[in-house]
């Protein structure tokens, strides 16, 4: 029988199991902190070859123009609470300004278009047309101190949606 | 127990032509009687009769659990993909864990520490699959964006060495296919969008190193044979990429805007391809007698790759790069039947013949219907292809009969 390589497997275990540790921490450790802002959103409803269904969804904030900005910067935006409780882009930038409060990170993917890290939503099979076919769907998104988003919860028509 | 018995006996039987050829020189010497030498080989042709059919029920033995294997691991990731809803979000990626080292560790265990060596690989391959699984549940529980590639390279990192590891050639396919797909994604996802030439010339290139890669590990006995997989598939690459541009029609959609703009980190690729294939050849021929057909084994990919590449950059009309990119691809397919015939690589010599059939069928397809009616297309179609495969079953007795011969 052949020599079992236990030591060298017991190392590639211990690493698939950080990986997996890993991916989920990170977003948990944002996702546990009170920095959080309501976005308003229209959805679409595709769906992942691995991850099943999911919701595509697309924010007043995707559509701002950051001057000198190019494809693929990472672009800073600054975000302000409106009378109506959404958070709405006050300013943009290349860079972190001090003064701003809150802000979200991004990047430019094209002329007016950035993207977030937050524009799929995975939803149960078959449930994505309950949020497609929603009159008001709003993402309430955590933020770390750099600016990175998670998703934390999708409000449909003023309910929290499970 | 009986799959890894029988694969030690088949391994170490005498071939019954070099047999033979004793028995009859013993019988010419009167070492034996003619008597005695019938009576040996009708004794060890029996023998070999079971021993033969033995081995063939392991093969099947390993295909069997192969594939299920594999339905069991796109069951799990299906399953995965259906959304657990209920479930707390670390719950979830406990389980999804849990269930990874369950899977590995019993593969692991039934592979080294029982007689059930491929129900072993077969649970690490599951295990492995259900890896990928496991991270698109992570990435599904906490809405990762759909298209990010780093979720493909967390799944391909750890199973390539884990391939080693446990020595699964099928699970050094599988990394090196979701590695294919993790380069695909990440490139599709960058901002700057490429185009037709510059994703071929990623692919060829891709393609021609790994086979480079998979020759290299010829220099390490104890390797050799997790090389093969990375031959196969950079093989594949080339010739499916030969086989699509073979077809006028690609060029006449895509001929006009060929080559645009390469970005430069795809001429960077190519460089170290290159060098990683001029390297490899150059080691091979150095270090070993006889290398010649495993150098012909790396440069006719990469041959092929090249004659691609530069056919595409000169560009001429659509049909005739079509015939051009065929003439490249017979040239290729036939220096790797040379390959697997000096090489006594059956796949490589089975692949071979078989994408030759389908080209040509399927260049028949693209002309014959054009020039004949419908009625008398199909009818000679249906004469070529008996006729054809007529001639590719005897080309390729022919070609493993060499095979066994120079054994």
């Amino acid at each position: 029988m052949t020599r079992a390589p236990i030591r060298l497997f017991a190392v590639i275990l211990a690493i698939q199991a950080l990986i997996l540790v890993g991916m989920s921490i990170g977003r948990e450790t944002t996702l546990l902190r009170d920095d959080t802002v309501t976005l308003q959103t229209v959805p679409v409803d595709p769906r992942d070859l691995l991850r099943g269904d999911f919701v595509v969804l697309r924010y007043e904030i995707s559509s701002l123009s950051v001057s000198q900005a190019n494809p693929g910067d990472t672009v800073y935006v600054e975000l302000v609470e409106d009378s109506a409780g959404q958070w709405v882009a006050a300013g943009a930038d290349t860079i972190v300004n001090p003064d701003w409060d809150r802000f979200i990170r991004g990047t430019q993917i094209s002329e007016g278009n950035i993207e977030y890290g937050i524009e799929a939503y995975f939803v149960p099979e078959g449930r994505g047309l309950e949020i497609e076919r929603a009159q008001d769907v709003d993402v309430v998104v955590a933020l770390d101190d750099r600016g990175k988003a998670v998703i934390k919860e999708i409000i449909v028509d003023g309910e929290v949606w499970e | 127990m009986s799959s890894e018995t029988n694969e030690s006996v088949t391994q170490t039987e005498p071939d019954s032509t070099w047999l033979s050829g004793r028995v009859d020189e013993w019988t010419d010497r009167n070492i034996i009687s003619s008597d005695q030498a019938e009576a040996i080989l009708e004794f060890e042709h029996g023998r070999r009769g079971a021993v033969d059919k033995a081995a063939n029920y392991s093969r099947l033995i390993a295909v069997v659990s192969a594939f299920g294997g594999i339905l069991l691991g796109v069951g799990l990731i299906l399953f995965v993909a259906s959304n657990w809803a209920d479930i707390p979000r670390l719950a979830k990626v406990g389980v999804a864990i849990l269930t990874v080292l369950a899977l590995e560790g019993v593969g692991f265990w039934l592979r080294y520490y029982t007689d059930y060596v491929k129900t072993g690989g077969t649970f690490l391959l599951v295990g492995a699959l259900a890896y990928g699984g496991a991270i698109a549940l992570v990435a599904q529980t906490y809405n990762y964006p759909v298209d990010d590639p780093s979720i493909l390279f967390l799944w391909f990192l750890p199973i390539l060495p884990l391939a080693y590891v446990v020595r699964s050639q099928i699970m050094a396919a599988l990394a090196i296919i979701v590695g294919y797909w993790a380069i695909g994604t990440r490139v599709s996802s960058s901002v700057a969008r490429l185009d037709d030439f510059s994703w071929i010339a990623l692919y060829v290139t891709i393609g021609a190193t790994i086979v480079a890669v998979g020759y290299a590990h010829a220099r390490w006995d104890d390797l050799a044979f997790m090389g093969r997989p990375y031959q196969w598939i950079g093989s594949t690459t080339v010739l499916v990429i030969l086989y699509v541009m073979g077809f006028k029609g690609w060029w006449d959609d895509n001929g006009s805007n060929l080559p645009n703009a390469t970005p430069g980190w795809l001429w960077v690729i190519m460089g170290i391809g290159a060098i990683v294939i001029t390297g490899v050849v150059f080691d091979m021929l150095r270090r070993r007698t006889n290398a010649q057909p495993m150098a012909a084994g790396v440069l006719v990919p990469a041959g092929a790759a090249a004659a691609l590449l530069l056919l595409m950059a000169i560009e001429g009309p659509a049909g005739l790069m079509a015939v051009l990119m065929n003439l490249v691809m017979l040239g290729a397919l036939g220096g790797l039947v040379w390959v697997g015939i000096a090489t006594r690589q059956e796949a490589l010599v089975n692949v071979s013949t078989f994408v030759f059939g389908i080209t040509v069928i399927t260049r028949y397809l693209e002309i014959g219907f054009g020039m004949l009616n419908t009625s008398l297309a199909l009818m000679v179609g249906g004469l070529l292809l008996i006729g054809l495969s007529w001639v590719l079953e005897r080309l390729r007795r022919g070609f493993i009969a060499q095979m066994e011969e120079s054994t």
